[in-house]
């Protein structure tokens, strides 16, 4: 049995090591693991538990095996510093035996204090007979070479990157490169989806015929439940009013942005004739909508596309009057702000009318000249 | 006086000759056996923590060897816990109906364990309870230390 670690083993023995032990161990150990060597802790404390099984021991308390495998790494870790500064003091970097030795010797607790040759000292015939005398049990799983050193991630070079240095001869090649631009601007995203045109052109013009029958629909139930003309539209525009109102947003040709001057040769603007026409310009709606809506009872709608494509998106050779109208997303019953006298007429004509039908008639005057809103019905 | 002084050392180099030798024998003998045993310390935990402190060797044997020397101190640790842990079980004999020292389970146990390290240096201490109230941790302020 040894004695007591304070007793003063000769010159050699470092008064520090047990000291700082001491005074170290009563700062607080943490039962739970933290911090990067929570594995070597973990490691250890299995260790410890096969040695104090070794040992006799049936079980143990969990803060009992946590201080004593702390004690194990600290005593790894004071021999390993004492071998070390043993080493540096005789002038080398790496240890030998007899480093080793001398550190083993201010750890222990042999009470020999010979000035005999260290090596002769009872450290390791103490261990000579532990070794001698117990039989090995080796540690139970496999424990990995830790820690485990990952390869940091090297930063490409501006001249991995490739010559984007456009010149800037100011730049040596070997600093790591520029960030890529999408990190600090706003860069265009485009779509990844492999667009088929001519299918496109199809979808697009099936909408707008989805729309044109709503439309008629629209009308048809309007104008045979209804008896009597219907309120005339602006004139001398109904022609380019119904094909505007064929028309759907997607290819409105309208929308395109403007060509620049004298780019293309175009008509003279006609004024609009308003004063003079009487009733015979005005047309009624249904008349308008005539031969489209034979059209639409005989055949099938959805046939030939081709053909009424191409015819539907050609873009009118005259330029027709342009109506500008205030207030126009307003989809309610009251009146649009009218900027023709024409709607004089249909004031007087809402007193006789019932609320469905005015409904739907300010719908349909709504939607024929907001061509854009068709794709709503 | 130069000459006894003299003698002894000479007396003393002759005995250190034959003590060298028999020390070289000695080593030579412990480091071959090293390899043979298999400490229950892992291998790669020593060399983990020897790194860190600074030592620097690449032999296999030397590396045993501190592995070989903490497990004696941990094993020397655990024996004196178990005769501590022993004594106190076989201590009270007031009732002997309810306890049977034979087959009571050895446990260690902080208290057994902080008795042990005393003898070597050691200082552990262990709160046997907390006296705290069940706001601990909860906020600073108001916690009571």
């Amino acid at each position: 049995m040894s004695d007591g670690g304070e007793e003063d083993l000769g010159p050699y023995r470092n008064p520090r090591t047990s000291a700082s032990i001491e005074s170290s161990s009563t700062s607080s150990h943490c039962a739970s693991a933290s911090g990067p060597d929570e594995f070597g802790r973990a490691v250890s404390k299995a260790a410890v538990s096969q040695i104090l099984q070794a040992t006799g021991f049936d079980g143990f308390r969990k803060s009992a095996v946590d201080a004593l495998s702390d004690l194990t790494i600290r005593y790894i870790l004071s021999l390993g510093k004492a071998t070390s500064s043993y080493a540096n003091l005789a002038g080398r970097t790496s240890a030998n035996l007899f480093d080793l030795a001398q550190g083993l010797e201010d750890l222990s607790n042999s009470g020999s204090g010979s000035k005999k040759c260290f090596v002769d000292s009872g450290v390791l015939t103490e261990l000579n007979r532990f070794v001698k005398a117990g039989d090995p049990v080796p540690f139970s799983q496999f424990v990995p070479k830790f820690p485990i050193c990952r390869a940091p991630k090297k930063t490409q070079t501006m001249d991995q990157i490739g010559d984007e240095l456009m010149g800037k001869k100011h730049i040596p090649g070997w600093l790591p490169a520029f960030p890529a631009p999408h990190t600090y601007m706003h860069t265009p995203v485009w779509p990844d989806r492999k667009g088929d045109p001519r299918e496109d052109k199809i979808e697009q013009v099936r909408q707008r015929r989805k729309a044109e029958k709503s439309l008629l629909n629209l009308q048809k139930r309007i104008f045979g439940s209804g008896v009597g003309g219907f309120v005339p539209v602006s004139t001398g525009t109904s022609n380019s009013g119904a094909d505007k109102g064929k028309r759907v947003v997607g290819d409105n040709p309208f929308l395109a942005p403007p060509l620049p001057y004298g780019a293309k040769e175009v008509s003279a603007i006609t004024p609009p004739i308003e004063a003079d026409t009487g009733p015979l310009k005005r047309k009624s709606v249904l008349e308008a909508f005539g031969p489209t809506i034979e059209a639409a009872n005989n055949t099938d709608l959805n046939a030939d596309i081709g053909a009424d494509s191409d015819s539907r998106d050609a873009i009118p050779v005259k330029r027709p009057v342009v109506h500008f109208k205030l207030g126009v997303n307003k989809k309610s019953v009251a009146l649009p702000l009218a900027l023709d006298d024409n709607r004089d007429k249909l004031v007087f004509r809402e007193d006789e009318r019932d609320e469905k039908k005015r409904r739907a008639e300010m719908i349909l005057k709504e939607s024929m000249d907001n061509p854009q809103d068709l794709t709503q019905l | 006086m130069m000459s006894g002084s003299g003698n002894s050392s000479g007396a003393a180099s002759t005995a250190g000759a034959d003590g060298r030798h028999d020390d070289d024998a000695a080593l030579t003998e412990l480091l071959s056996s090293l390899m043979d045993y298999t400490p229950t310390i892992p291998d790669e935990l020593v060399e983990h923590y020897l790194g860190r402190s600074g030592f620097n060797c690449p032999d296999l044997r030397l590396t045993r060897l501190v592995a070989v020397a903490t497990q004696k101190f941990i094993s020397d640790i655990a024996s004196d816990a178990l005769q501590h842990s022993k004594a106190r079980v076989a201590a009270p004999i007031k009732d002997n109906k309810s306890k049977q020292p034979k087959d009571k389970r050895l446990v260690l146990t902080m208290e057994d364990l902080s008795k042990a390290l005393r003898e070597y240096g050691v200082n552990l201490k262990h709160p046997e309870y907390f006296a705290d109230s069940p706001l601990t941790g909860t906020d600073p302020p108001t916690r009571e230390e």
